[in-house]
């Protein structure tokens, strides 16, 4: 019922993780003295938690049905895919 | 004054809990996937030419790029907000929130296009190598997404405060148009993190 969905978490709370996670991904991969492979991972993981925030709390997509909310995790988790399985390819093949 | 209708009454049947529109979903999830694909191309791409995409990533104003991001967060924020609103039927304050969207939101296009420009200044184009090829075609085609956007917030604004149209209509209006920001969101976290933040293995 839409009014279950008024009553979530909010909004400021979840501006507040994902500008902190915004903020600590950038520091870790670009702002540390000494970047290592692990900012950028880290930076990636950050991403997705902000993704997966974001179709959480903004779209409100988990209150509507099954399928919607799965192809969106699908799609997140495909791109984590990408980017990380890209990153360690190119790692490993240096 | 305000009046506060009950929305689910007017909700589809079997549509009540899917936010706005099911053909702004299936959009969203072709759009999403395409840009999945350039993500693809992107990455093996930079496995043939790591060096390359490392130097020229190093020619990227990352402070910039963040700043992009918190903006687009934010206005993501202010957005949620107009959902809230419209959902308690609370018509002016979610057209408040979506002009707050749109002002917010147009910070973005202002330091993209700033950016933008600091590039060319230096000469540096799309035809500069490979990896500024796919930064301006990834960040101008989500850039177009971003303008599409900026129209979509624009007609929310006047169609939120057309009285005669039924709650739950103006509603689903404006959570697909949510819906549809919100991705442009979603995309740019990813093409920050890929284009500004991943450094060489």
């Amino acid at each position: 019922m839409k009014a279950g969905r008024v009553a979530e978490t909010p909004i400021w709370l979840s501006w507040t993780l994902l500008a902190g996670a915004g903020l600590a991904g950038f520091w870790l991969a670009d702002g540390a003295d000494s970047p290592s492979a692990f900012g950028t991972e880290a930076a990636l993981f950050l991403a997705a938690f902000k993704a997966h925030l974001i179709m959480r709390r903004y779209m409100e997509v988990r209150w509507s049905h099954q399928p919607l909310w799965t192809i969106l995790n699908l799609w997140l988790f495909a791109v984590c895919a990408i980017l990380l399985g890209g990153y360690w390819a190119a790692s490993a093949f240096k | 004054m305000t009046v506060q209708q009950p929305i689910d009454a007017a909700a589809p049947a079997g549509r009540a809990d899917l936010p706005g529109d099911s053909g702004v979903w299936v959009f969203i999830i072709a759009d999403m996937s395409a840009f999945a694909l350039f993500f693809l191309v992107f990455m093996i791409g930079r496995a043939g030419s790591p060096q390359l995409y490392e130097t020229s990533r190093q020619m990227l104003d990352g402070h910039m790029g963040l700043a992009n991001t918190l903006i687009l967060l934010t206005s993501g924020a202010v957005m949620a907000g107009a959902s809230r609103a419209a959902q308690h039927g609370r018509w002016h304050a979610a057209r408040l929130h979506l002009m707050g969207t749109l002002v917010v939101g147009s910070a973005f296009g202002v330091c993209k296009a700033l950016e933008w420009h600091e590039k060319i200044a230096r000469g540096i184009t799309l035809t500069t190598n490979e990896f500024f090829s796919y930064y301006f075609m990834f960040t101008g085609i989500h850039f177009l997404h971003f303008i599409v956007g900026v129209g979509v917030l624009l007609v929310l604004i006047v169609a939120s405060g057309d009285g005669a149209r039924p709650a739950a209509v103006r509603l689903r209006w404006i959570e697909a148009g949510g819906a549809y920001w919100h991705m442009v969101d979603l995309l740019w976290i990813f093409l920050f993190a890929m284009l500004y933040l991943m450094r060489a293995s």
